[in-house]
């Protein structure tokens, strides 16, 4: 029972690795996510990057005659969450270079509801700006940010939205965070008016709720905005103590698909719906379609292993047909048997029948295990003391059953991967299908969607059987207790 | 000559066959010039066939003997190891056994050939010697687990014999019998795993002549003999190494006693 818990303790973290391992390889292999391609695959070393990002565009722009469009195009971008990095280097630069980093924010200027003055003048803007700053520093933080967000959500007036503009990209995480829970038709304006600003802030212009948006349709603009902000949120902020120790594991490539992956049901398909989803649907297939491969699998044995030593000049039937199942592998035969029948063989029923034909081999196991019980101790001593076969052949059946629980657990991934087959080849609807799909055109979400929960599937099983074997045979608890003599 | 010995040669030679038409390929089939490609097997003529066949033959042969043999030797020291390696290797190794057994076939055949460069050749068989190495690990580990509770095990051990020399002479020798059961079987469900993964498209590449990517391109019907010669080639194979391992176990299983130990020599622990 010890090694049995000690087992399912494991499976947690064997999870994570398979998922690091699985997004891993995939990452590596597959284009990224245009969104994701500069954040880190599992360790962020330099999470919040705005400062570094705000003084990097500000060198560049500074620095050169002719600034990169880029940095001013990145500048502008970062908005005012990059202001509190900006303005105070103002100071620092050349009269030249503090010209071109003040019209680089322009954009911004712009956007936080300021009246630009078509006529380019360095010193006035330069004068605006530093002004603004000597006025305005003590505004860029959270707790004003938090205040005037839900000042705006309270009522909405034009002072407050203009009080919420003029700190910007500043202003996006208490936003977002405002926006996040939408349960009646009262929230959807309080998410149009919140989308609009963000929109408005970061360019996502198609992120906004039409005039006429329902509750499911303000809901999944909501979750639209906290995918954006998990995405991009390491672009705009500054984190501190524990904040950034999460943040180190959070902002990056596969924190994102793990934040997905608990939001969004194991995150969305291609087609838009939620990998959870799909799995639900395929599974009422794959399920019973692998159900009745381990049906085969334990009736051939326990019938095999039962029958075997009562009917010991019937054996070589059960081995003619043994013979012949494996003469007709179960690809073989589910490619044969549309050729031959027609489409009426797409069918559910006939997958489960090629599914019992393919858990059947595992008799060959018990059969192994029953012959060696045969010529054991134990055997011959029952056997010496007149016992009736079909006594011993019950009693054998317990013992030798143990091999082919621990069997069972080892050929679950065969009998997985030959019901993907079957469901393939005959055109089932059901997860095999799908993944194959996905493994020929790669859908990561869905792959690893698929690999957790196989693998999650796949473990406890072999838990169990392990569980079963120490209930059948209860010598193998010890054993390795037993080993004795020196290493 | 009884039955199963008759059965038994004839499958070995015919084996043996196969192994021959295998390493002969290349001279058989004319360098390949007369092969059929696979994908054009459906409206391939006999000898066109017949040379399609010959290199599919020594691919899908290689593949089996090439996984096999990984899986003998990896799966026999981790499951040794898993049972003698204590809490530390031994937890390590039975980690990795739940980690890669944890993954369905197809999905590791799938993701590994996003890496593979050989265009799913090392792929499919890193993947299947892993899960044979896990079948075989789980086997040996079963066995082991069995043995060492036993009578003789027990008194070589009262009488100081050490790990390495029970492991020797008391649980090595009884194990050899499933093993070889076990391969055979193992070999004879691969080619059927072979034909599978490259019937979905994740087996060998589908300019690679092997009976599975013969069965992908005949799938659709249109050439009898081609069909056939697949579907023949795979069942027999398959057939006989099934067959070959049910006569190994159906033999006499070797009664292990404690007489096969020799007191007198054996070391001081």
């Amino acid at each position: 029972m010890r090694s049995v818990l000690r087992r399912l303790l494991w499976l947690g973290p064997t999870l994570v690795l398979i998922t690091l391992v699985t997004f891993g390889a995939l990452s590596v292999t597959l284009p990224a996510d245009s969104e994701l391609v500069d954040l880190p695959l599992f360790f962020n070393p330099d999470p919040g990057a705005i400062e570094r990002l705000a003084k990097q565009s500000l060198h560049e722009i500074a620095s050169l005659p002719n600034p990169d469009p880029d940095a001013e195009r990145n500048l502008s971008q970062l908005g005012g969450a990059a202001l509190p990095f900006v303005l105070p280097a103002l100071d620092s630069l050349s009269p030249d270079g503090r010209a071109r980093a003040v019209k680089a924010l322009r954009p911004l200027g712009a956007r936080m509801g300021f009246e630009i003055d078509q006529s380019w003048d360095a010193r006035r803007e330069v004068a605006f700006w530093m002004r603004f700053w000597e006025e305005h520093s003590i505004d860029y933080r959270p707790v004003v940010a938090r205040r005037a967000v839900v000042r705006l959500i309270q009522r909405s007036t034009v002072l407050r939205d203009a009080e919420v503009r003029q700190l910007d990209t500043y202003a996006l995480d208490e936003l977002i965070l405002q926006m996040g829970t939408v349960s009646a038709e009262a929230d959807v304006d309080r998410v149009r008016r919140l989308a609009d600003l963000c929109a408005d802030m970061t360019g996502e212009l198609e992120l906004r709720l039409g005039s006429e948006a329902d509750l499911g349709a303000a809901q999944r603009l909501a979750s639209a905005w906290t995918d954006w902000w998990s995405r991009h949120r390491t672009r705009y902020k500054t984190y501190s103590g524990t904040e950034r120790v999460t943040a180190m594991l959070r902002d990056t490539r596969y924190g994102g698909w793990v934040v997905q992956a608990v939001r969004r049901n194991l995150g969305l398909l291609e087609s838009g719906r939620s990998a959870g989803e799909v799995l639900r649907e395929g599974s009422v297939v794959t399920l019973p379609l692998l159900g009745c491969g381990v049906l085969g699998a334990l009736g051939s044995a326990i019938f095999g292993g039962a029958i075997a030593p009562v009917m010991l000049g019937w054996r070589w039937l059960f081995r003619v047909l043994g013979l012949l199942r494996s003469a007709l592998p179960v690809a073989v035969l589910a490619v044969l048997l549309p050729l031959s029948a027609g489409e009426a063989v797409r069918d559910p029923w006939v997958g489960g029948l090629l599914m019992l034909l393919a858990g059947a081999p595992l008799w060959s196991f018990h059969a192994g295990a029953s012959a060696y019980r045969e010529s054991s101790d134990f055997i011959r001593t029952l056997k010496s003391l007149g016992v009736p076969r079909w006594q011993i052949a019950l009693t054998t059946l317990r013992l030798s059953t143990a091999a082919i629980a621990v069997q069972l657990g080892a050929q679950m991934s065969s009998l997985l991967t030959l019901t993907f087959v079957v469901e393939y080849a005959l055109g089932l609807p059901g997860l095999g299908t799908r993944t194959i799909e996905a493994l020929r055109h790669p859908d990561l979400n869905w792959l690893m969607a698929i690999t957790i929960s196989t693998a999650l599937f796949v473990g406890v099983l072999q838990v169990s059987s392990e569980l079963l074997a120490n209930v059948l045979d209860s010598r193998w608890q010890d054993a390795p207790s037993r080993l004795g003599g020196s290493a | 000559m009884t039955l199963a010995r008759l059965g038994h040669w004839l499958g070995l030679v015919l084996l043996a066959s196969l192994v021959v038409v295998a390493l002969l390929a290349d001279a058989l089939a004319g360098g390949a010039a007369w092969a059929s490609p696979q994908h054009a097997l459906p409206g391939a003529g006999a000898r066109e066939i017949a040379g399609w066949w010959v290199m599919a033959t020594r691919n899908t042969v290689a593949v089996v003997v090439t996984t096999t043999a990984l899986a003998a030797v990896l799966g026999t020291a981790l499951g040794a190891a898993s049972v003698y390696g204590g809490g530390g290797a031994g937890g390590l190794l039975a980690r990795l056994v739940e980690f890669t057994g944890a993954v369905p076939g197809l999905i590791l055949v799938g993701l590994l050939r996003f890496w593979d460069a050989s265009g799913g050749i090392l792929a499919l068989v890193g993947t299947l010697a892993l899960l044979r190495a896990l079948e075989v690990a789980q086997l040996v580990r079963a066995q082991v687990l069995t043995t060492i509770p036993s009578d003789f095990v027990e008194a070589s051990r009262a009488l100081g014999a050490s790990r390495g020399w029970q492991l020797r002479v008391h649980i090595l020798p009884p194990l050899a019998r499933p093993l070889l059961v076990n391969l055979l079987l193992g070999a004879s469900s691969l080619i059927g795993l072979e034909a599978a993964l490259s019937f979905t498209g994740l087996g060998l590449p589908s300019d690679t002549p092997s009976w599975g990517g013969g069965l992908a391109a005949v799938a659709g019907g249109g050439n009898g003999v081609a069909l056939a010669c697949v579907v023949g080639s795979i069942g027999l194979t398959s057939a006989v190494l099934y067959g070959l391992s049910v006569i190994h176990a159906s033999a006499e299983a070797p009664v292990v006693m404690a007489g096969h130990a020799k007191p007198a020599t054996i070391p001081a622990a």
